[in-house]
């Protein structure tokens, strides 16, 4: 594995690629979102501001009909 | 993230304030030396109080407040403390600074709620508080990856241990989880559940109105509010289980100190023995001195009978001049007294006159004066000259520097006898602190503690499952309901339907997650294990679920067994997997990591450290890292070389001792 994939790149790929065989109705540009919000997240800084930007992004992108 | 300076004091040993200064780039190690007890783990906890506010003894149990602050110190009432760091990042200068004292009006603490402790941060020099600084404190070193980077090489050692240890293996699991991103899936896939949740009370609120879905939002009501009350339930008994867990880790950590007496038992004798060995070497050294003493008189005088010999020889000389001297006198008196018997001169035969004969008894009144005023004689010669043989008889045997030599090593006996009598002072002061009886006492309440905490695991994993089935059936009917056309045209609906896909992804993203970084460790580690041992037979680490590794031979079968040195190399070496995979750089602070390495291995981590991190601190005393043959392996490499110095069993200073280091 080359030295410059990073633990940041790996997930991205997971996540996406899940979407995409789960035929989720979510976009892309969401998925990176919730997760750039949840890697500040998992060293327990900023919870209430990472769970409401998870919940005001699901519901703009659900609210703007996006690829649903 | 690197360390720039970290200052203490009154931090356990570390009386006084003294501060060390760290270094990154082409020189990014920095060596500091000390003796067992002398503070090596205080030094590596006193950066992890500064950044966490806590210490740990082994098994990672953290140690009392209280017990931080030194012992000389409290015994004159100074019951503060206090720890900075300084460290920089790409983008800032941080001062993080923590302190520890007494409440008011509480002039003698007697456990941690009589402490207040206090924490600041400055970065740039201005202030940061409040969330700001939860969040700046997570960039700089998030607390659970710091285990695998402020670490200590005993617990490198009993890391596969700890990974088969029921208790400690959840513990090592999850931080090495953090290091490699796990739980932005696992938290974040709770956060994601807890929105849909709330989303699809929402839904059954707007489709209970509709007539033909009524039964449905009915039916997710009801496993909504059952599922509610079974999480209540759970969190009663998360807590419940928490606080056991922290009791029997209490314990646990009571009974190691008191097992602790054994090693000091064992320590006592040890140190008795040599005690008893020194003062047979001392005698000897004694007897050996007073031997070479015997004649060494003769070397001390020496140098006094030579300046005394040449002395006497002056005089000899001086008084053979006058023998000569004399008998010249005595010819011409012969000669002057015969002129004046013949009157005519002896010389020329000629006939003297009145005048003449008038000055030579002048003349012989003036040599008969002179020869009788002339105190010599041969006597006088040979005398000296006897004096000067029997000196030249006293010569030096060349003892004198035996004697230094051995004195030298006398010396250097009582000062080890001293060290090792006040060692022995205080392993058995330490031993009477432990009270044989109350082991069984903690034990026994330890047990107690453990099987109410199994009993209560278990019920939390049926409860668990009972809401996880729930959960399954709830989420079937959300997505049946979010399917159905009259639903959809509800937001309430497309919500449910929304953070359903993202709850999917993320909770297989962490499988398939844990997966691939587990690869990605064991091809890191194997990397670094290959570079590291020295058995040609070795080829490769291979990764269990719980992140033990296992050395796998050429022949591709696992090696069962393997000394304490290849578990230091295979753990040196997770180390290395796990800041390849998953960090993103900053200091490895390493406590006593050659303990148990042959001379090849250490060669080879040696020469590995350098690159495993932007800063390498290493902790070591002189028997694992000799200074002659081991330092000049990372000449190039070294910045300082520190040394902690004992003051007295309970206070020690760190000293630098090079810069630069290069020979």
């Amino acid at each position: 594995m080359p030295e410059e994939v990073t633990a940041d790149d790996i997930v991205l790929d997971i996540l996406l690629t899940l979407r995409h065989e789960h035929q989720a109705p979510i976009s892309d540009r969401l998925v990176r979102e919730i997760y750039a919000l949840q890697k500040l997240h998992q060293f327990e800084a900023e919870r209430d501001k990472v769970i409401l930007g998870t919940k005001r992004a699901v519901e703009s992108e659900v609210d703007a009909g996006d690829e649903m | 993230m690197r360390l720039n300076k970290i200052t203490f004091k009154n931090f356990m040993p570390y009386r006084r304030e003294q501060s060390v200064v760290f270094s990154s780039g082409s020189r990014n190690v920095v060596v500091v030396y000390g003796d067992n007890m002398r503070g090596k783990t205080s030094f590596l906890n006193a950066i992890r109080f500064a950044f966490f506010g806590y210490a740990t003894a082994r098994h990672l149990r953290n140690i009392d407040r209280i017990n931080l602050i030194n012992d000389e110190a409290k015994a004159i009432g100074d019951w503060t403390l206090s720890v900075s760091v300084e460290v920089e990042t790409a983008s800032a200068v941080y001062e993080l600074r923590r302190e520890l004292r007494p409440l008011q009006h509480v002039a003698h603490p007697t456990s941690d709620a009589d402490l207040h402790e206090t924490f600041s941060m400055r970065k740039d020099g201005v202030p940061v508080t409040g969330k700001d600084r939860a969040f700046e404190m997570n960039q700089l070193m998030p607390e659970g990856i710091s285990r695998f980077f402020l670490f200590d090489g005993e617990l490198l050692q009993e890391y596969e241990i700890l990974v088969r240890d029921t208790e400690s293996a959840p513990k090592i699991k999850q931080a090495i989880e953090h290091v490699l991103g796990v739980p932005a899936l696992t938290k974040g896939g709770d956060e994601i559940r807890t929105l849909l949740n709330q989303a699809q009370e929402r839904q059954a609120d707007d489709l209970k109105q509709l007539r033909s879905l009524t039964s449905q939002a009915e039916q997710q009501r009801t496993l909504q509010k059952q599922i509610h009350t079974l999480r209540e339930a759970q969190a009663r008994q998360r807590a419940e289980y928490d606080k056991l867990e922290a009791r029997a880790s209490d314990l646990q950590q009571r009974l190691e100190s008191m097992s602790r007496a054994v090693d000091l038992a064992r320590q006592l004798h040890e140190m008795e023995s040599e005690l008893k060995l020194i003062n047979g070497q001392i005698t000897s050294a004694r007897v050996r001195r007073a031997d070479l003493l015997q004649d060494a008189w003769r070397d001390l005088i020496e140098p006094q009978t030579v300046l005394v010999r040449r002395g006497l020889e002056e005089e000899r000389d001086e008084h053979l001049a006058k023998v000569r001297s004399n008998a010249v006198t005595l010819s011409q008196i012969d000669t002057v007294r015969k002129s004046l018997a013949a009157s005519e001169c002896v010389t020329c035969d000629q006939t003297l006159k009145p005048s003449a004969t008038a000055r030579l008894v002048d003349r012989l009144k003036d040599l008969e004066h002179a020869l009788a005023h002339s105190q010599t004689g041969l006597d006088r010669v040979s005398q000296l000259s006897n004096q000067i043989e029997q000196l030249a008889k006293i010569r030096g045997l060349g003892l004198a520097d035996r004697v230094i030599e051995a004195e030298r090593q006398l010396r250097g006996l009582l000062v080890s006898r001293t060290s090792t009598q006040n060692k022995i002072a205080e392993v058995r002061q330490a031993l009477r602190e432990f009270e044989t009886d109350a082991v069984e006492r903690v034990r026994a309440e330890r047990e107690q503690v453990l099987t109410l905490a199994a009993s209560i695991e278990r019920e939390m994993g049926t409860r668990a499952a009972d809401i996880a089935g729930r959960t399954r059936k709830l989420d079937q009917i959300s997505r049946m309901l979010s399917r159905n056309p009259e639903a959809r045209g509800h937001r309430s609906s497309r919500l449910v339907a929304a953070y359903g896909a993202l709850d999917r992804i993320f909770t297989a993203g962490v499988d398939i997650l844990r997966d691939r970084q587990r690869q990605r460790v064991e091809d890191y580690a194997s990397s670094a294990f290959s570079q590291l041992t020295s058995e040609q037979d070795f080829k490769r680490l291979s990764i269990n679920e719980n992140y033990g590794l296992t050395i796998i031979d050429e022949k591709g079968r696992e090696v069962p067994e393997r000394s304490a040195g290849a578990e230091q190399i295979v753990a040196i070496s997770l180390i290395d997997g796990l800041n390849k995979a998953g960090r993103r750089g900053g200091p490895i602070v390493m406590d006593t990591p050659f303990g148990r390495l042959d001379w090849v291995h250490r060669k080879n981590v040696l020469s590995f450290l350098p690159e495993m991190a932007e800063q390498v601190v290493l902790l070591v005393h002189e028997g694992e890292m000799e200074r002659e043959r081991d330092l000049p392996l990372l000449k190039h490499r070294i910045s300082k070389v520190y040394r902690i110095n004992r003051i007295s069993s309970r206070e020690s200073e760190i000293v630098l001792e090079h810069e630069e280091f290069d020979s």
